[in-house]
């Protein structure tokens, strides 16, 4: 017979549980704080995708569809953008990451990196999209858009170095 | 037991369908969220303040190194052109002496003129002090978050500004951080006029660190270096506020680079002009009562008349 886990167990396990989404929400906040990028742009909401991507891919319970929603939402909240849009994009983002999951899941980090590229391509366009919409005219400032895309391409390996450490240390026993 | 066996099967098809619709599910709420939020501003913006409160304390926090890193690197930069910069700033002495007294000239000439007419002095300002807790923008909004809010006298509309000039105005208002839109976000818009010529013209955010002057006369005459400064039209912002220059003119566009360098804030003053502007009387706010409220508890807050 199994035994039942301990109450404390319980706690244990549903922290260690939420760890993808805290990252996910402490790399939120990291990208409002008031950087000085010298004048080339604005460097957050995107940086959420790098989390997004990496636990879909390596545990893909941790990071459900509705906590990829809810991130969204609270990014649009907090950034000020039309509710809906950053919940529409992060959805999108996680719909590419489950598509490509059983290709990059296990194969070595350059291509991972590209996948990343891809679905943050993906996610990029569709703020565009929305934006466009939302305003009813097309802005042709792409600067801002690149300079997030790059921010997040370049922060991807140093995250999922960090984020693997994490996996290795704590979420080795909690469910794949 | 037939019959528990039958509700358990239930339920878990239950799960798996909602587990398998559940994107879609969302996606369909984002669109509708979307629908609300462009329907219902009030309540969003509510919402969105009541998240901003909640957060600015942590924002706070976490923004105070860097804070103090902006300030050590400015400290070196500063250490290593000192030379430099005291040569400059001699030179500069000597023209500021010359326009002071020019000014002190034209300040007696404009009081004698002024008792002749009558004149009705514009109302004196008071001002928040807030520091920037959060930079709040991304690709397609541009817009920044300070610790001051309700509590500290802070109403929606008040004109943001640096030492340099124009930042934006506010746009939402929280118990203790509010939301400053900034000049550059594309739905920023901000009468001005042209200093040399008095040719009126909108400034309108475009994203870019660069917003450009919109309506202005066919046959304007514009030069580069021109500078722009608020009209007062709308009643919103006084008259003369330095908000920047003009950096490029061509290809239908006339660029302004601001004076306030919009990434290098770390304080910034929401300025109560208590001009009874076309926003305020929309919004059916009270302006007359911003400028009775005390000072907060927040010691890095200053309020002046």
């Amino acid at each position: 017979m199994a035994l039942r886990p301990t109450l404390g167990q319980q706690i244990d396990l549903a922290l260690r549980r939420s760890i993808p989404v805290a990252l996910a929400v402490l790399l939120l906040f990291l990208g409002l704080l008031p950087w000085d990028t010298h004048g080339l742009g604005p460097m957050n909401a995107n940086l959420v995708l790098i989390p997004i991507y990496y636990w879909t891919l390596y545990r893909p319970q941790l990071m459900t569809v509705w906590a990829v929603a809810t991130l969204g939402l609270i990014s649009d909240f907090l950034l000020g953008t039309l509710l809906g849009v950053n919940m529409l994009t992060f959805l999108v983002g996680y719909r590419v990451a489950v598509a490509q999951r059983k290709i990059f899941a296990g194969a070595p980090f350059i291509i991972v990196w590209a996948g990343f590229l891809l679905m943050s391509g993906v996610a990029g366009l569709v703020q565009w999209l929305l934006a466009t919409i939302v305003r009813e005219q097309i802005d042709f400032n792409l600067r801002p858009a690149l300079f997030l895309y790059m921010i997040g391409v370049v922060a991807y390996p140093p995250c999922a170095y960090v984020f693997a450490w994490i996996q290795r240390r704590s979420l080795v026993r909690v469910a794949q | 037991m037939k019959q528990r066996v039958g509700s358990v099967s239930i339920a878990v098809a239950a799960r798996n369908w909602t587990q398998r619709f559940a994107f879609v599910l969302l996606i369909l709420l984002s669109f509708g969220i979307m629908l609300v939020g462009k329907a219902d501003t009030v309540v969003v913006s509510r919402a969105r303040t009541l998240l901003i409160d909640l957060i600015a304390p942590v924002m706070d926090a976490a923004s105070r190194p860097i804070a103090s890193a902006k300030e050590a690197a400015n400290t070196v930069q500063e250490l290593v052109a000192l030379k430099q910069e005291n040569a400059r700033l001699a030179e500069e002495n000597k023209t500021l002496l010359e326009w002071q007294s020019i000014g002190r000239e034209l300040q007696s000439q404009n009081a004698s003129l002024r008792d002749l007419l009558k004149f009705t002095p514009d109302p004196r300002a008071s001002y928040v002090t807030a520091p920037v807790i959060a930079d709040a923008s991304s690709s397609y909004v541009r817009s920044l978050i300070v610790l001051a809010g309700q509590n500290d006298g802070v109403v929606k509309g008040q004109a943001a500004i640096t030492g340099a000039g124009l930042v934006g105005r506010v746009l939402e208002v929280g118990k203790r951080a509010s939301r400053v839109l900034l000049l550059t976000d594309i739905s920023a818009r901000v009468p001005v006029v042209i200093e040399r010529t008095r040719d009126q013209a909108v400034l309108a955010g475009n994203n870019s660190d660069n917003p450009e002057l919109q309506y202005l006369p066919r046959d304007v005459d514009i030069k580069v270096g021109d500078r722009i400064v608020t009209s007062g039209v709308g009643g919103n912002f006084p008259v003369g506020l330095p908000v920047g220059e003009v950096t490029r003119v061509g290809d239908g566009h006339i660029l302004v680079q601001l004076y306030a360098q919009l990434e290098r804030m770390e304080y910034i003053r929401l300025v109560d002009y208590s001009l009874p502007g076309i926003l305020m009387q929309d919004l059916g706010i009270d302006t007359s009562q911003a400028s009775d409220v005390t000072s907060p508890a927040m010691g890095k807050l200053h309020r002046a008349q």
